[in-house]
């Protein structure tokens, strides 16, 4: 089982759709793929049409009187699963901060799934955090969005200390251009640049496009429902270069 | 994953106003498609055999490959712009680990093709999540030959109505489970594909390399023994035209073993049938080997080569690639010419003949005798002619002494799994194990004196074929040196794991030796 994580310090910067799109390509490509919506936002799970817990799991799970597979949901795209967030989730941090080797705790709780499951998408709250710490430990390969512009570079960079002095060693970094407007001079000069924050870049780049902000009224992965369209075909080329990290 | 999975029989009207009664208490999404999908599995069922499908749809330029239990539940899903063919070209991942665990290297076929018209009802929840899924189908299914043609015949399947309650919704999939009892819509189904396959001509799983055939110890041995060959000539009559197309290698190594089991049983019986009768069969059956073992070397060479290649440096590694395109060549050769004898009017008409013969046998001296004691008889001379001769073996022993002591544990083997329902199972699957342990040994050792000797042959033909770049050369002859290296250490093996098997005596003797 491997676990990925989309991760990023700053919101709105594409990292759930970067999620759900990937995790989608996933289950078409004969991988058995759950999704797990840790941001209280829910914003995944509004995505796949699931309804959010409010019942409370988040604490109940870290005290081990849940386990995850009890409470994954079926989407409507067979073959990908989703844990859908909890508004507890908000307290996750106070939650992990009150037990033992609080890092350990998300890699814990996805083990049993390591059965049913070949990938693990996480999708977290943006923020440094103990939640972010433990989902460092459980994760495999960290996705990491970046919108081409110089604020986000710092944070990239800035991501790249912290991780260096506090980061598990076999956590692999993945960084890659988001919503990228090839009109703004600035975006496509950073592009092309091949400049490394911290860690190569991923030469697959996602492009800023109304039709992934549809996937707000669709309710679907944009791969779904304009498979042909440039985004669905830039999140196909990122999912084949990640890919080749998972299978390596 | 894990949706719980229910199949309903009953008829396109009582399903179809099954929907409506649905639709007008729930909010559901209908819909209505029509799909044509087939059906793959190896040619011996190695999916069917544990209980899984692999279907294929192609939709808008794209291969839908969905890999599931045969009631429908998923394992895993692919799109690709390929067919399926060989585990071993898809890419690196799950799918094809896990794929290639089932099929090794034979080639996914494509066995049925169903044309389906589906009634889809699908429920919904408040935020238009689909929480249960009813597909009620109904379809034909036709038959694929080993040449990807249609069969004429296609044939009506029973419609069923399929419920797939989603993870995490379970309840819905539980109140219709209760709604079709109270309707009396109670009758188990088996899926769509699962109907296909078993009316396919031939039915699935039936298939076997190794094909039982009942008998009594008291039955008379030319009885059985017809009945074992007329076995063993259908598995090498269904095999031939897989050989012929060059479908994958275990379709010639299927025919090859059925030839080798009947020559066994021809050889080790006998005097069951009429001697002067038997002989143009044995002879037949001996030109058949002949004609197959090139292209079976050939074939072995082709699976093992990158393991065999792993083993030279790398310098030599990057000089034997003329090896290689070699080795493709001489195949396709051999395989042409093989496929020319199987296709011939004399092989045909030797098929028919044999089974003409076996169909009414003259029997011969022993023809009469009791299978049981016929084959304790035979099978202890047999184990008393390969203790001698193994006893005898040391290390500087000729190889053919090993090769003969090879060909005897093999025609023990034959004679304990052809005949093996005659005796108690509990010490003949102890025997049987032993004697696989030796036979490691000696078929590591034959495979070794295989490969130096067709290493020697190839770079003869090699040379009178062209100029071949002495780097090449130099590669095949490191090769061969390794290879005559291991060729020994499994010789000097054979010692240790025959005394091993001489352990076994008493079990043989136990179950063999009358008198």
């Amino acid at each position: 089982m491997a676990v990925l994580a989309g991760y990023s310090i700053k919101g709105g910067v594409g990292k759930t759709a970067t999620v759900i799109n990937l995790a989608y390509l996933a289950s078409l490509d004969g991988f058995r793929t759950l999704v797990w919506d840790l941001d209280p936002q829910g914003a995944t799970s509004f995505y796949l049409r699931v309804e959010e817990g409010v019942g409370g799991h988040g604490k109940k799970l870290i005290q081990g009187r849940r386990n995850l597979d009890a409470l994954v949901r079926a989407t409507d795209f067979e073959g990908l699963d989703l844990l859908p967030a909890d508004f507890t989730y908000r307290h996750f941090d106070k939650t992990l901060g009150r037990i033992r080797k609080p890092r350990e705790q998300i890699a814990r709780l996805l083990q049993p799934l390591s059965e049913s499951y070949d990938l693990i998408f996480l999708d977290s709250a943006p923020s440094i955090s103990v939640v972010s710490e433990s989902l460092f430990v459980a994760t495999d390969l960290l996705l990491v969005p970046v919108i081409p512009s110089p604020l986000s570079m710092r944070t990239l960079e800035q991501l790249a200390v912290h991780l260096d002095k506090k980061g598990p060693k076999r956590l692999e970094v993945l960084p890659f251009y988001s919503m990228v407007d090839r009109r703004k001079k600035m975006h496509k000069e950073m592009v092309e640049s091949k400049q490394n924050f911290g860690w190569p870049m991923l030469e697959s780049t996602i492009p800023y496009a109304s039709v992934v902000e549809k996937m707000g009224l669709h309710r679907s992965p944009v791969c779904s429902y304009a498979g042909s369209s440039i985004a669905a075909r830039a999140y196909l080329n990122l999912w084949r270069e990640v890919r080749k990290r998972i299978v390596e | 994953m894990n949706d719980l999975i229910s199949l309903r029989r009953l008829t396109w009207e009582e399903g179809t106003s099954f929907f409506d009664e649905l639709a007008l208490i729930q909010k559901a999404d209908r819909n209505a498609t029509h799909r044509r999908l087939r059906v793959f599995d190896t040619f011996d069922w190695r999916l069917f055999g544990r209980g899984q499908t692999l279907t294929v749809e192609r939709v808008d330029g794209t291969y839908r490959w969905r890999w599931t239990t045969i009631k429908g539940v998923l394992l895993r899903q692919y799109q690709s712009r390929k067919r399926p063919d060989f585990a071993e070209n898809l890419p690196r991942g799950p799918l094809r680990t896990s794929l290639e665990k089932l099929t090794d290297i034979r080639r996914i076929l494509p066995r049925v093709q169903l044309e389906i018209a589906t009634q889809e009802l699908c429920f919904l929840d408040r935020y238009r999540k689909t929480t249960l899924r009813l597909e009620l189908s109904k379809a034909r299914s036709t038959g694929i030959a080993l040449s990807g043609k249609r069969l004429p015949e296609s044939k009506e399947l029973e419609t069923v109505l399929r419920i797939q309650g989603l993870k995490g919704f379970e309840r819905d999939y539980f109140k219709i489970l209760e709604r079709l009892e109270r309707r009396s819509l109670v009758q188990p189904s088996p899926s769509l594909v699962e109907q296909a396959l078993r009316l396919n001509e031939p039915p699935a799983g039936e298939y076997r390399s190794k094909p039982f055939v009942a008998m009594e110890a008291k039955d008379p041995a030319w009885k059985v023994i017809a009945d074992l060959l007329l076995a063993q000539l259908k598995v090498t009559d269904d095999n031939v035209e897989g050989t012929i197309r060059d479908l994958d290698p275990e379709f010639l190594h299927d025919l090859r073993v059925s030839v080798r089991r009947s020559r066994s049983v021809l050889g080790q019986m006998n005097g069951v049938f009429d001697l002067g009768a038997i002989a143009p069969f044995r002879d037949g059956l001996k030109r058949i080997g002949g004609h197959t073992g090139p292209l079976r070397d050939l074939d072995v060479f082709k699976i093992d080569y990158p393991k065999l290649v792993g083993e030279l440096d790398e310098q030599h590694q990057s000089s034997i690639e003329p090896l290689k395109v070699f080795l493709e060549e001489r195949h396709l050769e051999e395989q042409k010419r093989l496929a020319s004898v199987l296709r011939s009017t004399q092989f045909k008409e030797f098929i028919l003949r044999w089974s003409a013969f076996l169909e009414e046998p003259v029997s011969g001296p022993v023809g009469e005798e009791q299978i049981k004691a016929l084959v304790q008889n035979r099978t202890w001379r047999r184990w008393i002619r390969m203790k001698k001769r193994g006893r005898q073996i040391v290390d500087n022993s000729p190889d053919d002494d090993l090769h003969e002591v090879r060909l005897d544990a093999k025609k023990l083997r034959y004679q304990l799994e052809l005949f093996g329902q005659l005796f108690p199972q509990t010490p003949l699957i102890r025997l049987v194990k032993g004697l696989k342990q030796l036979q490691e040994v000696l078929g590591s050792f034959n495979d070794r004196c295989v490969q130096v000797e067709c290493l020697s042959r190839y770079s003869e033909e090699m040379v009178a074929r062209g100029e071949v770049p002495v780097a090449t050369f130099l590669a095949m002859g490191r090769l061969q040196s390794i290879l005559d290296d291991q060729r020994r250490f499994f010789k000097h093996q054979f010692k240790t794991e025959f005394d091993k098997f001489l352990e076994y005596e008493s079990v043989l003797a136990k179950l063999f030796r009358k008198g």
